[in-house]
């Protein structure tokens, strides 16, 4: 176990190396150039400012530069045009928002997903397992940008139940929340679905029923546990990527997360943010993943050696 | 900040009824089975929720707002930063306005320029070269220091510190001496501004201050090269492309050495002299001009600031209404760093200072910027408005939506779905309005057929400009020229639909019936708006007129920018929106060299009129000049003018006080939140 936890941290280590140094001159060798503007910037004023960032110097030289600030100063570098803002200030200010929205979300998608995954494959075959398996379609066919405006439009212009959009009432993140967590309950429920009927029809499962077995007892305390495997694996990362924020999610519903930096940041050439947040995500991945490990071990006897 | 609060209303009814009402609304055929099947035990456990959810009757926030009287309007953008020297753009304009006041502002109640701001009265000599600007006795920055002459002779140096790399310094240009001290022309400055008996202003021009172009050092690499320079050759060629302006003391030492032999040195110069440039030349590496270049920026008195301009410039007022005029708090500034430093912190909520109506109350990134009342502004007994919230929406759906739901004042714009809609459900909050802005297309004019002036008029003349604005442009008016009409100045009329002369000029030029014309690109970018529907609509054009095949070129904003300037495209879809209400900020564009011509094209003659109105002192004399100028850039057509820009927004009802301003650069603090019914 501490072994499995061991090396999986030096494989973690290794990755976000790689990662850096890959989203590094990935960044760099996109067309296009933070200084663009619609009317050029005049040539003194280019050279002042690219002396002001280090995007003067050779492409090597500000590699080795940034990994120093980086491991040296644990310092992520400046925004390139917003002077004087530094990257991890971003990250510090959006990352909460979008973590409690992203625990919201994963609570509503496991809420949500996991019982009409569980119910659809007691039931299967009848009306209750296709209704679930149908919404659980639609739920993954329809984009956030399509089922965010409508939730808005009906709870918050029909109903006049909540804000449209907005982060300053306390019940602004319900919508958003619900977007992002029906989504991803849709393939929690067809994951659920997938695991329990396969371990519904295993012998352990036959034998407790023959044994007598109440059916509730059964499916909770016999066949839950093997049966979530395969949605615990997609939580770990998804819960990853929830938490990171949604840049569908939050332009629509305005919310100050960090999934909208994820775009703009790219398309603003913003070579330090795009670096920082490509870090920052990199390090929830494999942290998520770790943790999705280990929940798996915990589920899975058979895992541990 | 203002949070909605849920009210809890006593009603008469009981609960029941209350319940079924609202639920019938929304869910007719629900409540009817409700009511059949198990109405009792459902109103037992849904009670406590019926009375949250369903009684509550919400104060919007406009509401709450317009109560507190602060203003809550749709920016579109979250903010690059609050320095006026750093910044450009709309949106940061809009906040600036709030916390910075230059000498003059708009007028809230007519489109005109009158003596506002921080002077109180601004006026011209009878060139209307030199321009005396009176501040107010009671101007005071919003930590309570007095606002001074000297902060604002400090702020323009500073904007033009050629250190603080100001991409908007441009705007001060207008400012005697301030182009060569911007741009750091150190020879000009040392020799030419402020003469030496050695180097007289003739022999100073021939002099090779600024390097030539037409060395070629791409070989040699990207500077620093000096070190790396290690024949003579090599280092002469490096000294004679980059001009004795840009060196360092190293490579001036090295000249020094053999002064005649390492520069090229205008014809009658002599060792000494060159030796006498050369130690001037060694000691001015580094240090700031500012005294020396003479800039027409001068200190009369506390309360009087003398503005001598480069040429008459009878519309100066306009100019410096514009936002990097204002002026900064050179004793906050100059706490938090040097004059040309950027990045420091003096524009942080904690500490930015300004002059303006209002001062920073919160900013939280992405999400809004509220500014409140600034006691110490000079009129603050007449400002109605007790602060604006910014709020940074980028969808712009999003922000219709906010409205919509009581959330918005003032939207920063309508898409056109949603003016059709508002026009049918709520004229009366849709505001659509003329902007000086323009929506063009770019031609390569490097490039064939484009280099063909009859092939371009030819595309130009096949463009149906009405039904464009009609079905894809909403609100925009059809353009006869690249100007908006405004003031005094009507641009010439000449860019028009005509499909024979479309015709007869592509046949003339070689390609009769569009046969061999090769199929162009055109370009515009994918996030823009309306581009992609326009460039189908022109391409249905071109190909009906005159039977020519245009591909479209859909690129991301970032890439799209940088075809242009690297003129790596046949068409490009373009809009410019003006930096001040006179024609030259639309004319300006087109001049060789300058940031926004991006096609290649260069004429003198276009040149030649701009640089004489630049010198005429006579209004009309000067709009004849500018009419001229655009005749020859219309008749060239290395642009062809689609559309003139117009503004759709929505305005809340309670809002008052609001007039259209042609450069939408409306003062908030004169306005009244009145609560409606």
């Amino acid at each position: 176990m501490i072994r499995l936890i061991i090396s999986r941290l030096g494989q973690g280590i290794i990755t976000l190396f790689v990662l850096i140094t890959l989203t590094f001159f990935l960044v760099r060798a996109m067309p296009g150039s933070p200084y663009v503007e619609e009317k050029a910037i005049p040539e003194h004023a280019l050279k002042r400012m690219k002396e002001y960032t280090g995007l003067d110097q050779p492409v090597t030289v500000q590699y080795f530069r940034y990994l120093k600030n980086l491991i040296v100063y644990q310092d992520l570098g400046d925004l390139i045009k917003k002077d004087g803002v530094k990257v991890s200030e971003i990250i510090g200010e959006s990352f909460p928002v979008s973590l409690g929205l992203g625990v919201m979300s994963i609570g509503i998608a496991l809420i949500v997903g996991i019982p009409a995954g569980v119910i659809a494959a007691v039931r299967k075959n009848t009306v209750v397992d296709f209704s679930c398996l149908a919404a659980a379609m639609v739920g993954i066919c329809l984009p956030s940008f399509v089922i965010g405006p409508l939730l808005a439009v009906t709870a918050g212009l029909g109903l006049q139940w909540l804000n449209v959009a907005g982060w300053s009432s306390p019940t602004d993140w319900i919508l958003p929340a619900v977007t992002l967590g029906l989504i991803n309950a849709a393939y929690l429920a067809r994951l659920a679905r997938g695991g329990m009927l396969d371990v519904l029809s295993q012998d352990y499962i036959r034998t407790a029923r023959a044994k007598g077995a109440p059916p509730s007892r059964i499916v909770i305390r016999h066949a839950l546990r093997g049966g979530l495997i395969p949605a615990v694996a997609f939580v770990g990362p998804a819960f990853a990527g929830m938490i990171s924020g949604s840049f569908v999610i939050e332009t629509i519903f305005q919310v100050p997360g960090m999934g909208q930096h994820f775009v703009n940041a790219a398309t603003d050439r913003e070579f330090f943010l795009i670096q920082g947040l490509v870090l920052f995500y990199g390090f929830l991945i494999v942290g998520a993943n770790l943790l999705a490990d280990l929940a798996q071990i915990a589920l899975n006897p058979r895992l541990r050696r | 900040m203002s949070v909605r609060r849920i009210h809890l209303r006593k009603r008469g009814g009981g609960l029941e009824n209350l319940f079924f009402a609202k639920i019938s609304t929304a869910f007719p055929i629900a409540a009817v089975m409700l009511r059949g099947v198990m109405i009792h035990r459902l109103l037992l456990i849904s009670a406590p929720l019926c009375v949250l959810l369903v009684s509550c009757q919400k104060e919007s926030q406009v509401d709450q707002a317009t109560r507190a009287g602060i203003l809550l309007v749709g920016n579109a953008i979250e903010p690059k930063g609050l320095d006026p020297h750093i910044v450009s753009g709309v949106g940061e304009a809009n906040i600036l306005r709030t916390l910075f006041e230059g000498l003059i502002t708009s007028d809230p109640e007519h489109d005109t320029a009158t003596p506002g701001g921080a002077a109180l009265e601004v006026t011209p000599d009878a060139t209307a070269t030199v321009w005396t600007a009176k501040l107010r006795p009671d101007g005071k920055w919003s930590d309570g220091m007095p606002v001074t002459a000297r902060d604002f002779a400090f702020s323009y140096e500073r904007i033009l510190t050629p250190e603080l790399g100001a991409k908007y310094a441009e705007m001060l240009y207008f400012l005697k001496g301030a182009e060569a001290f911007n741009q750091d022309k150190r020879g000009e400055i040392l020799f030419v501004v402020n003469p030496d008996s050695q180097v007289t202003a003739d022999l100073a021009k021939q002099i090779n201050f600024r390097g030539d172009p037409n060395v070629d050092i791409k070989d040699l690499g990207e500077s620093p090269v000096w070190q790396r320079l290690t024949g003579d050759g090599a280092r002469g060629r490096f000294v004679r492309s980059q001009g004795l302006d840009k060196l360092a003391k190293e490579p001036i030492a090295w000249i020094g050495e053999a002064p005649l032999k390492h520069f090229a040195w205008p014809a009658s110069m002599n060792d000494e002299v060159a030796r006498h440039v050369l130690t001037k030349m060694s000691d001015a590496v580094g240090t700031n001009l500012w005294e020396l270049a003479k800039v027409g920026v001068e200190v009369v008195d506390d309360e009087t600031l003398r503005l001598t301009l480069r040429g008459p410039t009878p519309y100066f007022r306009e100019i410096l209404k514009h936002f990097t005029w204002t002026a900064v708090p050179r004793h906050v500034v100059l706490k938090f760093g040097k004059i040309g430093q950027r990045g420091t912190s003096w524009t942080r909520p904690e500490n930015i200072v300004g002059n303006g109506p209002y001062k920073l109350k919160s900013w939280r990134r992405t999400d809004h910027i509220e500014v409140e009342r600034n006691p110490y502004y000079w009129d603050a007994k007449h400002v109605t408005l007790n602060g604006v919230r910014f709020l940074p929406i980028t969808n712009f759906y999003t922000e219709a939506r906010m409205f919509r739901d009581g959330q918005l004042h003032m939207t920063y714009t309508a898409a056109p779905e949603v003016v059709d809609l508002m026009k049918k459900t709520h004229p009366e909050e849709l505001r659509q309005e003329p902007y000086v802005g323009n929506a063009y297309y770019r031609f390569n004019t490097t490039r064939k057929p484009l280099d063909d002036v009859r092939v371009r008029q030819a595309l130009s003349y096949a463009i149906d400009r009405k039904a464009l604005c009609d079905h894809v442009l909403r609100g925009y008016t059809p353009a006869y020229a690249m100007t908006p009409p405004m003031g005094n100045y009507d641009p010439p009329h000449i860019a028009s639909f005509d499909q024979d002369k479309a015709k007869r000029l592509l046949a003339e030029a070689g390609f009769p019936n569009g046969k061999n014309f090769p199929r162009l690109k055109l370009l515009i970018a994918s996030s823009s708006g309306a581009a992609p529907t326009l460039a189908q609509a022109v391409q249905a054009m071109f190909r009906e007129t005159l039977g020519i095949e245009v591909e479209i070129d859909n690129k991301e904003w970032n890439a799209y920018l940088v075809a242009q300037q690297d003129l790596d495209y046949d068409i490009a879809n373009a809009g410019w929106v003006g930096d001040y209400r006179d024609p030259l900020t639309f004319l300006e564009m087109w001049t060789p060299g300058n940031g926004n011509n991006n096609t290649g094209w260069a004429n003198p003659a276009f040149v030649k009129l701009l640089q004489q109105s630049l010198q005429e002192a006579d209004a009309a004399r000067r709009l004849d000049l500018l009419h001229q100028s655009e005749t020859v850039l219309l008749e060239d057509a290395p642009v062809l003018a689609v559309a003139w820009q117009a503004r759709n927004y929505l305005v809340h009802p309670s809002v008052r006080g609001w007039h259209p301003l042609l450069l939408a650069d409306n003062p908030y603090q004169y306005l009244q939140l009145v609560p409606v019914p």
